[in-house]
């Protein structure tokens, strides 16, 4: 067989020229969510002081119709020249927690008016990127 | 020296007579006439300017029996102090909310008429019964104690029914010479601690007491709201009770409102801004200024604050129209979407069908589908399966799907779930199968097992990231014997 340079550069050429077709030069910006907990509306009634999934909601004004999580961090997209792309890693969810006031509004001192947790909800929402080169991805 | 010989002169016989039946009309009825059960001090002049004196003379008058003539042997104990009545009118609401937790609606009705008339007995007493409260509070450091959590309770009544009955008084009178101190009093305890604020803000936010002369005061913990020296959400909410006041007694023009707010808008401090363009966002006029500014910083947190204004504030329809005019600013407004769908969940589902109709903004459906669906009503089921059937936008239905796997109901859930697997769209991407899982969850957390055990076998066979696939096998795990699906080898047999 007649082996020369041009017999391994061309495909190698090919391949590197594929990835720089394929890539989409973009890289994860991991972002810190500034409001990760987020309340409803507020009614009337004793305050809110849970801890759930270790997250303390805390509410001193009324208890909340509900109170969503959002997770702490998450990524954007950012286009880059570096051959890479920002592939999801993870899916992250909301969580959204309903509440309701348990009281009898016949009662004049509402002592016994608590703000009590009634269910919880996920559905999807964040999603956590990393960074990979383009011919990981290509390899992979 | 003169000797006392008052009883020898003619008069002295008649006088001995009167004074003895006086004594003894006095022994008999004079310490009844004050006893704290049947209270003789009217309520005072509302236009009464002195507090603290009449405060003194309250109390004297409730302690005048122990003070007085001796009582006889039979006298009832001495009228309890205001300290002692807070104390009482706790236990009543403790014994009323113990009767309502057992299910004695007759028991309970009777103590909370009790505590009732003992509350109206405790302020026609005390005719500076907001003054003495604020005092109490001052000494309530652990408010998590039970007893102290009563208390705290009991004096946001006092203080608050001490400024309605001198608002009244003021409002009759025309004259708010007792209300203001009162609530500027209230405005200076705030920042002591954490159930002096919960007091205080009971008593100020959103009522009709603060006016134009208590502005510096709360401007003051709007300044210790920027030291994060007091609480940023009371302190905004006071502001905006405020202005909302002022405007109301015609203290300022809604024009002199939004000049202030325009100057706020872009050198005040958070809680100012947010009084001010809520201000703005009030006035047609202005709205379109606001979501221009708004523009031009590209600021998330101010966005989604303007946002949950609007959803918690603005008509329905309109809070509906700032909504979408804000979607090329933020991404996610399904905190506001659900906030304005407790209000009125009709007027969500309406902007929801009138975008499908015209099949624009995918975002904001999918947002009013979040809104709109999730609450457990028969609304948001109706609006979900017909989001699920009929949006073009993958997103959309799936977030219909969380919606139904929300709901009680275990039937409605799963085969909302079967249909999303049965859709192209859904079944043959990793991600969105993915996402079927937290739906998956979603029964889980409702205890539906046997839904969990028959989507969990055709989750199994789905291709999807390993994040993904690692979370299936841990609510499999947690939800069913063996952490397998029925059928499976070492699972239990279908």
């Amino acid at each position: 067989m007649n082996w020369n340079l041009s017999t391994f550069v061309a495909p190698l050429f090919l391949a590197v020229s594929a990835v720089a077709q394929n890539c989409a030069h973009t890289e994860a910006v991991q972002v810190r969510e500034p409001n990760p907990v987020r309340y409803g509306a507020v009614v009337s009634c004793s305050g809110l002081s849970l801890v759930i999934d270790g997250i303390a909601l805390q509410l001193n004004t009324g208890c909340p119709l509900f109170v969503e999580i959002y997770p702490d961090t998450y990524s954007l997209t950012k286009l880059t020249t570096a051959d890479t792309e920002a592939v999801l890693d993870q899916h992250q969810s909301i969580t959204t927690h309903f509440f309701r006031c348990n009281v009898s509004y016949l009662i004049f001192i509402p002592i016994s008016s608590t703000c009590e947790w009634k269910s919880t909800t996920l559905r999807p929402g964040r999603d956590l990127k990393q960074t990979v080169a383009c011919d990981a991805l290509v390899g992979g | 020296m003169h000797k006392n010989t008052w009883w020898r002169s003619p008069l002295a016989l008649p006088s001995a007579l009167l004074a003895a039946a006086l004594f003894i009309f006095l022994a008999c009825f004079g310490w009844q006439m004050a006893s704290p059960d049947t209270p003789t001090q009217a309520p005072s002049a509302p236009g009464d300017t002195a507090p603290a004196s009449r405060a003194t003379a309250a109390e004297a008058s409730a302690e005048a029996p122990r003070n007085a003539a001796p009582l006889p042997a039979t006298a009832a104990a001495p009228a309890p102090t205001f300290e002692e009545r807070i104390d009482e009118l706790v236990r009543l609401g403790q014994q009323t909310a113990a009767f309502a937790a057992q299910d004695d609606p007759d028991a309970a009705t009777e103590s909370d008429r009790i505590a009732r008339a003992r509350f109206t007995e405790l302020m026609e007493r005390f005719q500076d019964a907001g003054e003495r409260g604020l005092g109490m509070v001052a000494t309530l450091h652990d408010a998590k104690e039970p007893e102290t959590h009563g208390r705290k309770i009991v004096l946001q009544l006092v203080v608050f029914t001490e400024c309605e009955r001198r608002n009244a008084a003021a409002a009759t009178l025309k004259n708010r010479a007792r209300l203001d101190p009162f609530v500027q009093s209230i405005l200076d305890s705030l920042p002591m601690h954490e159930a002096a604020t919960a007091v205080g803000a009971f008593a100020l936010v959103q009522r009709p007491f603060l006016r134009a002369c208590h502005e510096p005061g709360v401007l003051g913990l709007v300044q210790l709201a920027a030291e994060e020296r007091f609480s940023r959400e009371v302190a905004t909410r006071l502001l905006l009770t405020l202005w909302d006041n002022m405007q109301l007694a015609g203290e300022r023009t809604s024009d002199e409102l939004s000049r202030l707010a325009l100057l706020h808008l872009e050198h005040g401090d958070p809680s100012q801004r947010t009084a001010a363009y809520r201000q703005l966002l009030k006035d047609e006029r202005y709205r379109n200024l606001v979501l221009a500014w708004l523009r031009e910083k590209n600021d998330q947190g101010v966005a989604h604050e303007l946002a949950n204004l609007a959803a918690n504030e603005l008509p329905p329809k309109d809070a509906i129209a700032l909504l979408r005019e804000l979607s090329p600013v933020l991404s996610d407004q399904a905190t506001a979407f659900l906030t304005l769908a407790f209000r009125d969940g009709n007027t969500v589902a309406d902007g929801y069908r009138e975008l499908l109709a015209a099949n624009t903004h995918p975002t904001l459906r999918r947002d009013m589908i979040i809104g709109a669906g999730m609450p457990n009503t028969p609304l948001a089921l109706e609006l979900s399966l017909f989001a699920l059937e009929n949006d073009p936008a993958v997103e959309v239905r799936v977030h219909a799907v969380m919606s139904l796997s929300g709901r009680t109901d275990a039937e409605v859930g799963e085969r909302a779930i079967q249909r999303a697997l049965d859709d192209p769209a859904i079944a043959n991407d990793p991600v969105r199968v993915g996402e079927m899982v937290f739906a998956l969850q979603n029964l889980e957390a409702r205890g539906h097992t046997n839904a969990v055990d028959r989507l969990g076998q055709r989750l199994q066979s789905m291709t999807m990231l390993s994040q993904s696939k690692e979370l299936l096998a841990r609510i499999l795990s947690r939800s069913l014997p063996g952490g397998l699906p029925s059928g499976r080898p070492g699972g239990p047999p279908r």
